[in-house]
């Protein structure tokens, strides 16, 4: 018992290492701050009471660097003050409501320069709607911690997730659940698993609408409005939803030896596309392996392989689950015997903190064949910035640089690989038994920041437009360096460029205005340096 | 943003499969050269408290001392089943929503874990429910509040012994929550403060139900299956203040950063706990929403291959302003390494029995706990888990934080006992290379970061059992917690702790001691209160020769001398119940 409360406590741990309760706040002084204020009203009323929070909005997924909230006022106003210069995403923190204009239901970009004061952020809201209802089990049980998706009609393929952390869209230990906050529209509802997301392995309900069908065209559209309240809306699940096994043996495929301790990952497959998951299932002493709780559906069975522990791999072993289980699957796994060594340099800066942050990289390779998945190999980085990819089966070899996070990524580059002194110009052809060595992976470091701001010649934004901008290499429009983020007054701002020409390209959609032609600007960015930008747009270019 | 919030959530799902599958990986099964090559199932049911089946429960079937974990789902009679298992030992748990684990007696004979080709019968009881709502001073709801239900208390009257963390909820557009799934026990309930997630007052102090800070917090009975409601809170909404600092650790490629953990300490237990992630390559962490009072923090990395590093607890008082410019290190924890030796007897009564395999002789070091430093908390000591010996039975005990530590190992092979545990004295730093030192009855101190050798575990053949009875006198009933003891009397094996063996009465009276060393004994069977737990563990505990001192004494009182002979099994022994208290106090 105390060994498994112990592990337990220790893989918890290891999944708080996975950063999802991440919240850091910037420790860089700042010397001037700025603020964002606004309005909060209701039916053009202001509200007092409701929070508003401003997030670092970049590099996006990533933990903001800053937080921070303020209160409305009798008047509705809000004012956050001591906002550092940053991208920010402004939005209240009002879970029972949503913002009226759709175009930014997450809230307002912010892009703040030094003490600036922005003011006028307002927000509009609305009650949004409520559906609540009870969710059995053909038993007449409750069915408990039942995540239950909303899909919009006019995007049916896309659940509307839940609102807020582990809220209301899942089923309570009564079998209740009570989503709100939902945007006035109309709604299919659904609880269990889709295919795409049915996760082999543990006990999932097959996908089923209210009113308790499982073909989507058949579901009742709920319509959601302000502040309504959908109250019974019920299911009950488990009808037809009959789960089976897979099993089988996993042997070396030269010497036809039971490979022991290897992980699976499966494909399920649906038409065109397929969905991947990791399997919770090691094979034993003897390569045997049993999958539990499948669907009937079509699968693909491959070898995971595990750095450090099994570097064995499988191409997928297709097989069926039809109505009953599947057992005596082979699987064939292989250690490819091809390698690749070299190292990371650095091109454009000498420093040497910049290289200790490069060596806390990954390189990574992908290599693509005719098996049709690889889940890659990685290397760490030695002090020397050498790296060696082993076990490598034969195709075509991809280089990137991964991180354990990828903030620390930012502003790291790869410029070009290089064999034997000359460049590669595209991917690494790999034959069985090749042991290739001397690849240098130049990786240039971006310390410049690009700051500016888009305008129309003819005057102001008007309210509900959007800009893009594509930063890419001059002369390479191929893979984009950076899409910063424009925010409502037409500001963008990003860093972790390297210095070089770039090109600029800017498109600006105004709500019913003929499409403006994008327009593509040169900018020499300077490293270690604010370069400003001003990008003007021309609506009536002939 | 929603919808990342979703594929968020999904992300993790499948990251922690990955991550699972990554944490086995440094701990291949190891396999004994003379295990069997055969494979089997373990099977059972899972019931709940009126012995109803539970259905689509989780079942969890992990190899005893850690290494992949299997699982499946109960079926409509609750059944289960894992096959191709590996032969060895494992532990069986289940869980399913809503339900708790029945909280387990450490003195039954029940067993702990389970070898393949058993049927093991679990339990999961329906927790208790904590619900209410949550309105501002002007009686409006508090939407999308997190509110949190931390357990101060076990229904033993116990402070949680593993750090319970809180369980959470968000209240509803009508400012209600409803947290389910509780063990027995007293809680305190509180809403808003740092959470990590991105709502609405978490810059907040949290106020605790009905409307006040931590020491006015109403405490909240749960029992089992009932529900606690209208436990309402009335938000205070005060801005909390703020803790900062910069967390450092040993660096490696393979870190992903290093985890932050904020412990309030109240009437100096620890009780809510904040987690916070530095990410590597970011300049610091801040726990926002913090209430004026006194707190623990603690630093630790996990690195893939070489364990958790961890810093010095710090002891932080907040009164009324920010604390920042915290400085926490970690640095890499303790490890003793030894090996498990085998010695097989030559008595003739014990041929042709089982070997013990060295994959069924899972190692434990457990840390002095009336020593322990408070502050240190548990979830530290917990890290320094069980581990299992290589096939030439070489061990690493890893994660140690600094302390002083004995340790636990038993036989899962009938006819096999622990016969000794030592180590050189060199190690312990007291005495000259060439001394034993009996580990069993003496602490080894770790220090910070000390890599101690030369831990040996001898394991040997001839174990007897000791099955039986205890009577009682006509018209008396039995009372409710009895444990037999077995004291050595041979007199070279009196100060042997591990000859030392204490274990329940079944309710009927029954008695089982297994794997017990041959040799003569003192048997004594004798009512303990309600609240002992524990017995066995406390009673090997290096400290308490003075326990050991009495209860031998009471034995030789009771004038009941048993021999057992090596692979010995006795069977129906009938044993008198001593009357309590009657041994000659001696000066």
């Amino acid at each position: 018992m105390i060994s498994l409360t112990r592990s337990t406590v220790a893989i918890a741990l290891v999944l708080g290492a996975t950063g999802l309760f991440l919240r850091v706040q910037s420790q860089t002084k700042t010397i001037r701050k700025g603020s964002v204020a606004g309005k909060v009203t209701i039916r053009n009323k202001p509200v007092p009471g409701i929070v508003v929070g401003l997030r670092s909005s970049e590099p996006r997924g990533m933990p903001p660097e800053v937080s921070l909230s303020a209160t409305t006022d009798y008047d509705g106003q809000y004012l956050i003050a001591d906002v550092p210069a940053g991208s920010y995403r402004v939005a209240p923190m009002a879970p029972a409501f949503v913002i009226s204009n759709m175009n930014n239901p997450g809230g307002e970009v912010v892009i703040l320069r030094e003490g600036e004061v922005v003011e006028g952020i307002d927000f509009a809201l609305v009650r949004g709607g409520v559906i609540t209802g009870k969710i059995t089990d053909l038993e007449g049980q409750p069915v408990i911690a039942q995540p239950v998706n909303l899909f919009r009609v006019d995007s049916p393929n896309q659940p509307l997730p839940p609102v807020g952390p582990n809220s209301g869209a899942q089923t309570d230990d009564r079998g209740v659940y009570r989503i709100f906050g939902i945007p006035p529209g109309n709604y299919r509802i659904a609880a269990g698993y889709a295919n795409e997301f049915v996760y082999p392995g543990s006990r999932t309900y097959r996908q089923t609408f209210y009113p308790n069908v499982f073909d989507v065209a058949k579901a009742t559209v709920l319509e959601v409005t302000e502040g309504s309240e959908a109250l019974n809306v019920d299911l009950i699940l488990g009808q037809g939803d009959k789960t089976f096994a897979a099993s089988g043996r996993v042997v070396d495929a030269e010497t036809g030896h039971p490979v022991s301790g290897v992980s699976f990952g499966v494909q399920l497959i649906f038409g065109e596309r397929h969905s991947q998951f990791g399997l919770p299932v090691i094979s034993n002493s003897r390569g045997e392996f049993r999958i539990e709780n499948l669907l009937a559906g079509t699968y693909r069975l491959f070898v995971m392989p595990q750095r450090g522990s099994s570097e064995h791999r499988s191409d997928p072993l297709p097989f069926e689950i039809v109505d009953q289980d599947v057992s005596g699957l082979l699987v064939k796994a292989t250690k490819g015997d091809a390698s690749l060594a070299g190292s990371v340099v650095l091109e454009n800066t000498d420093d040497k903190a910049v290289f200790a942050r490069l060596l806390k990289l990954h390189i990574l390779g992908h290599i693509q064949n005719d098996s049709g998945f690889n889940p890659g190999h990685t290397s760490l980085l030695s002090s020397d910035g050498s790296f060696l990819l082993n076990n490598l089966e034969p195709g075509s070899l991809y280089i990137s640089l991964s991180a354990p996070n990828s903030s620390l990524l930012k502003g790291f580059f790869i410029s070009r690989i290089e064999r034997a002194g000359v460049e590669e110009p595209g991917l690494i052809e790999l034959r069985s038994g090749d042991q290739i060595t001397g690849i240098r992976v130049v990786v240039s470091y971006g310390s410049a920041t690009v700051r500016g701001v888009v305008r129309l010649a003819n005057g102001e934004l008007p309210a509900g437009s959007r800009v893009h901008i594509r930063i890419t290499r001059a002369g390479d429009t191929r893979q984009n360096i950076r899409m910063p983020q424009v925010d409502a007054r037409g500001h963008f701002f990003a860093e972790g460029i390297p210095a070089g020409l770039y090109s600029f390209e800017t498109h600006v959609f105004v709500p019913g205005s003929k499409p403006i032609p994008p327009v593509s600007q040169q900018v020499n960015v300077l490293d270690m340096a604010v370069t400003e930008v001003e990008i003007t747009v021309h609506t009536n270019t002939p | 943003m929603l919808r990342r919030a979703f594929s968020l959530a999904l992300a993790l799902t499948i990251l922690a499969i990955f991550f699972c599958s990554e944490f086995r990986a440094q701990q291949p099964l190891p396999v004994d050269v003379k295990a069997e090559d055969r494979t089997g199932a373990i099977s059972g049911q899972v019931v709940n408290d009126a012995g109803r089946p539970v259905i689509n429960a989780t079942v969890f079937v992990r190899p005893f001392g850690g290494g992949p974990v299997r699982n499946t789902t109960t079926d409509r009679e609750g059944n289960f089943q894992v096959t191709n298992l590996d032969r060895g030992a494992y532990i069986v748990s289940a869980s399913a929503p809503a339900h708790v684990t029945a909280p387990r007696d450490p003195d039954s004979s029940q067993q702990t874990y389970y070898l393949v080709g058993d049927w093991v019968r679990l339990a999961l009881f329906k927790g208790g429910v904590i619900s209410g709502t949550v309105t501002s001073a002007t009686g409006e709801p508090v939407v999308g509040v997190l509110v949190r239900a931390y357990l101060i208390c076990e229904s033993n009257g116990q402070p949680p012994r593993y750090g319970a963390p809180a369980i959470w909820r968000t209240t509803d557009d009508r400012g209600m929550y409803r947290i389910y799934g509780l063990a027995p026990g007293t809680y305190v309930v509180s809403a808003g403060g740092s959470s990590g997630f991105s709502v609405p007052y978490e810059n907040d102090v949290p106020t605790y139900a009905p409307s006040s800070t931590r020491d006015g917090a109403a405490e909240v009975t749960v029992n089992l299956g009932q529900e606690s409601d209208n436990i309402d809170i009335r938000y205070r909404g005060e801005r909390g203040r703020v803790i900062s600092g910069i967390a450092s650790g040993p660096e490696s490629g393979d870190v992903p950063g290093i985890n932050i953990r904020l412990s309030s300490i109240f009437d100096g237990e620890s009780q809510a706990n904040s987690l916070l992630f530095q990410p590597l390559g970011k300049p610091g962490f801040v726990f926002h929403g913090v209430a004026d009072g006194d707190y623990n923090l603690i630093a630790s990395v996990f690195h893939p291959e070489g364990g958790w590093s961890v810093s010095e607890p710090r002891r932080v008082k907040v009164r009324g302003a920010d604390v920042t410019g915290i400085e926490l290190i970690a640095r890499p924890l303790g490890s003793i390494s030894g090996r498990v030796v085998l010695e097989a007897s030559k008595a003739p009564e014990c041929k042709d029995k089982r070997r013990l395999l060295f994959v069924e002789t899972v190692v434990s070091a457990w840390h002095n706990e009336k020593k322990a430093a408070r502050d240190q908390p548990q979830s530290v000591w917990s890290l320094g888990g069980p581990t299992l010996p290589d096939k030439q039975g070489n061990f690493v005990l890893r994660n140690l934080a600094p302390g002083e530590y004995r340790f636990n190992t038993r036989s899962l092979a009938k006819y096999w006992y622990l016969d000794s545990m030592t180590l050189p004295a060199s190690a312990a730093n007291t005495a000259p290379a060439t001394r034993l030192i009996d580990a069993a009855r003496n602490w080894t101190n770790a220090k910070p970061g000390a890599r101690i050798s030369g831990l040996t575990i001898t394991f040997a053949e001839g174990a007897a059992s000791f099955h039986g009875q205890i009577m009682v006198p006509e018209g008396q009933r039995l009372p409710p917690k009895i444990f037999v003891y077995l004291v050595p009397a041979d007199r070279e094996k009196a100060e042997d702790v591990l000859r030392f063996f204490a274990q329940k009465v079944d309710s009927d009276g029954a008695f089982a001691l297994n794997n017990l060393a041959p040799g003569r004994y003192w048997v004594l069977a004798k009512a303990v209160a309600e609240s002992e737990s524990n017995v066995l563990s406390r009673l090997r505990l290096p400290d308490e020769t003075d326990a050991r001192t009495k209860l031998r004494q009471e034995a030789v009182a009771a004038r009941t001398e048993v021999e057992l002979k090596p692979c010995q099994n006795v069977t129906g022994y009938k044993l008198v119940l001593e009357p309590p208290a009657k041994v000659p106090e001696l000066n």
